[in-house]
């Protein structure tokens, strides 16, 4: 599994570095950006990125109520959750991830990358 | 402005048959507004299908229904074997004249003439009748609002103000009774409108209209 | 002229039922129908594929209920007919002998059996008057083009006292008689209070000296039915009281029976109230019990009532 991992610099990305550190389900990261806030990332970033080798993208960034931006992640929210759809609709087997994390508590990362990583051997197994 | 929504991914993959190389043509007026047929929602589609292998490319023109803004495509259609065109069916038939060789795909279902009523929510307001006679309903379009498009009062499912046939929309003339008697002009209503000349709508067959000292 | 309108204007205590045809082209159905409701009911109305569910025609099942020895109202929506195919089949009813048409505009086909349907609704139930009046009386046809022949029909209406605005109600109903009802059948009336308050409006505008208003019942089988109603049938207002009245009831059937009893001896006592109109859908054998119990029967017969 190729993952593109898009964090925010607040909380996203120190969580991702700790992760990174400790080696903790990490490995399938394969490029990092650094974003100011998830309320930046567009539908066809998402889209334009998944047309590379990824197979799937995930956004980590703050939790709903404590975007620096205020509404930032919910916005995150919305688009991840069309583009999974129109992804879904076309048949395609490559899916964008959520996890809202703080700097210090990065559990829902690793749970993320497990759910990821779990959801692409299950549709890799079969073929 | 003219609504219309995507049609499923499904049903896009289906027209488009095993044609590769598409254009995904935006339109940058009325589809653009309602969200569903913009620069946006083009590169969005065009990045879908390449993802799928498909060798699409995107452009979006300011309007599809004047020849003069699709003139300047002719060499992109050129290298593609089918467009798909997000816009209204207008945009569609005005590409298909354009390019009667290559065979162009709504990606659109035209909807309706209607306006957002708050974000991310839109509604009808125009049936396109040829006799505008919204004056007589307080500024409220029975014809097209009402689902039984009755002139002369409500029908009696009418229920807290809301439509029997489509109970999350107000019933048309609930509002139009609320809108006079604001006005007091009630009395209006007790007036009876006689059967509606259908001729100048759809129903009197295609239409058109002429400005004789606009033609060359 | 109607039978009909011969006992509303004797003064007489009218009584009407309903009839759907069947959902094929078995005309037994119809027979049984009327042969229950013969001498119960003064006319019987024929409905034109109510709730816009696909049964035999309206205009086709009056003609067996009239073999029948039942005078039938032919129901006529505007939801599936222009104003050519209606004035067509309304000459075609005339010239047949049918003398009572009810003029509607009829369920919207989404809430039918056939959703996908393309309607019509070229005109509106006001205007079908408006149109059979012209061609009754003036005898012309809606373009105004003269026509040539006697027609002799009694033209009612529907109309809903319980929907809303509900202030609108009686003011529509003044549009009606305007456009050329003669008698008008309710809504099903379960809120007496609703419909007593309606009936006031109507005769502080004089309304019902404009023509004969006969008020609907429903007779209902069990509390379910009545919740069905309240629930899910736009227009129709159930009184809580109603519902917790039919849960309490050893015999469900009999109590609905009651409950349509004293509605009609409630009825009765409203100054402007001409007649009842009693629907009992997929039902009809209880009719002639109803009428009797409200000391509605016998019903008149042609030889005692002589037209004015």
């Amino acid at each position: 599994m190729k993952l593109y991992v898009i964090a925010c610099d607040k909380s996203g990305y120190p969580a991702l570095m700790k992760g990174i550190e400790t080696g903790e389900g990490t490995d399938s990261v394969l490029t990092v950006q650094k974003i100011p806030c998830l309320g930046l990332v567009k539908e066809s970033l998402l889209l334009e990125t998944l047309e590379k080798e990824y197979d799937g993208i995930l956004l980590v960034g703050c939790p709903l109520d404590s975007c620096y931006n205020l509404d930032g992640s919910r916005f995150a929210e919305r688009r991840v959750h069309r583009v999974n759809a129109l992804l879904q609709e076309a048949g395609i087997e490559k899916k964008v991830f959520l996890a809202f994390v703080t700097a210090e508590k990065t559990g829902e990362l690793q749970r993320v990358l497990m759910l990821a990583r779990s959801a692409f051997n299950k549709e890799e197994s079969p073929t | 402005m003219i609504i219309g929504e995507r049609k499923p991914v499904k049903e896009i993959l289906q027209l488009i048959g095993d044609r590769k190389k598409i254009l995904v043509l935006g339109c940058g007026t009325c589809v653009t507004v309602c969200l569903s047929g913009g620069e946006k929602e083009a590169k969005e589609l065009a990045s879908l299908l390449r993802i799928k292998k498909y060798q699409a490319s995107d452009y979006t023109v300011e309007r599809q229904c004047e020849p003069e803004f699709i003139r300047p495509l002719d060499y992109r259609l050129k290298e593609v074997e089918a467009v798909l065109s997000l816009a209204c069916g207008v945009g569609v038939q005005a590409l298909a004249d354009r390019y009667p060789r290559t065979p162009v795909f709504p990606g659109l279902n035209t909807t309706f003439l209607g306006m957002p009523v708050e974000q991310g929510r839109w509604e009808e307001r125009c049936g396109g009748c040829g006799q505008c006679i919204v004056h007589l309903f307080g500024g409220t379009c029975p014809v097209t609002r009402c689902a039984k498009s009755l002139l002369n009062g409500p029908c009696g499912g009418s229920k807290d103000g809301k439509c029997e046939v489509k109970p999350d929309r107000d019933c048309a003339w609930q509002l139009i009774y609320d809108r006079l008697k604001l006005q007091g002009r009630l009395d209006a209503l007790l007036e009876i409108q006689p059967p509606k000349d259908w001729s100048p709508s759809r129903h009197g067959g295609h239409r058109k209209m002429i400005r004789e000292d606009m033609l060359l | 002229m109607s039978w009909l309108q011969q006992v509303l204007e004797q003064g007489i205590f009218a009584v009407t039922a309903e009839a759907g045809p069947p959902k094929g082209p078995d005309i037994e159905v119809i027979r049984k129908k009327c042969a229950q409701l013969k001498g119960a009911a003064d006319a019987v109305n024929i409905t034109d594929n109510q709730t816009a569910i696909v049964r035999m025609s309206s205009f086709a099942s009056c003609l067996v209920a009239r073999e029948c020895g039942v005078e039938p109202v032919m129901q006529m929506v505007t939801r599936d007919r222009n104003r050519i195919a209606l004035q067509s089949d309304f000459l075609g009813a005339c010239a047949l002998g049918i003398q009572n048409i009810l003029c509607l505009t009829g369920d919207h086909q989404s809430l039918g059996n056939h959703p996908q349907a393309k309607n019509v609704y070229d005109i509106d139930s006001i205007q079908l008057l408006q149109m059979f009046r012209l061609m009754r009386d003036e005898k012309k046809f809606q373009n105004g083009e003269e026509m040539k022949g006697e027609i002799d029909v009694f033209l009612g209406a529907g109309e809903n006292p319980f929907a809303d605005p509900l202030e609108f109600r009686a003011l529509r109903l003044a549009k009606k008689f305007a456009a050329g009802a003669q008698f008008i059948q309710t809504q099903a009336v379960f809120d007496l209070e609703i419909f007593t308050h309606w009936m006031e409006e109507v005769r502080k505008l004089g309304l019902h000296q404009k023509g004969s208003i006969l008020a609907g019942v429903i007779p209902v089988k069990s509390a379910k039915a009545l919740r069905y109603m309240k629930n899910e049938v736009p227009g129709v207002v159930i009184p809580d009281v109603l519902v917790r009245r039919m849960e309490k009831a050893a015999d469900p059937k009999a109590e609905g029976v009651q409950v349509c009893v004293e509605t009609i001896e409630e009825l009765k006592k409203i100054e402007g109230v001409s007649g009842v109109h009693i629907m009992a859908i997929a039902w009809e054998s209880i009719v002639p019990e109803i009428v009797r119990r409200s000391g509605l029967y016998p019903r008149p017969i042609k030889s005692e009532v002589t037209s004015p």
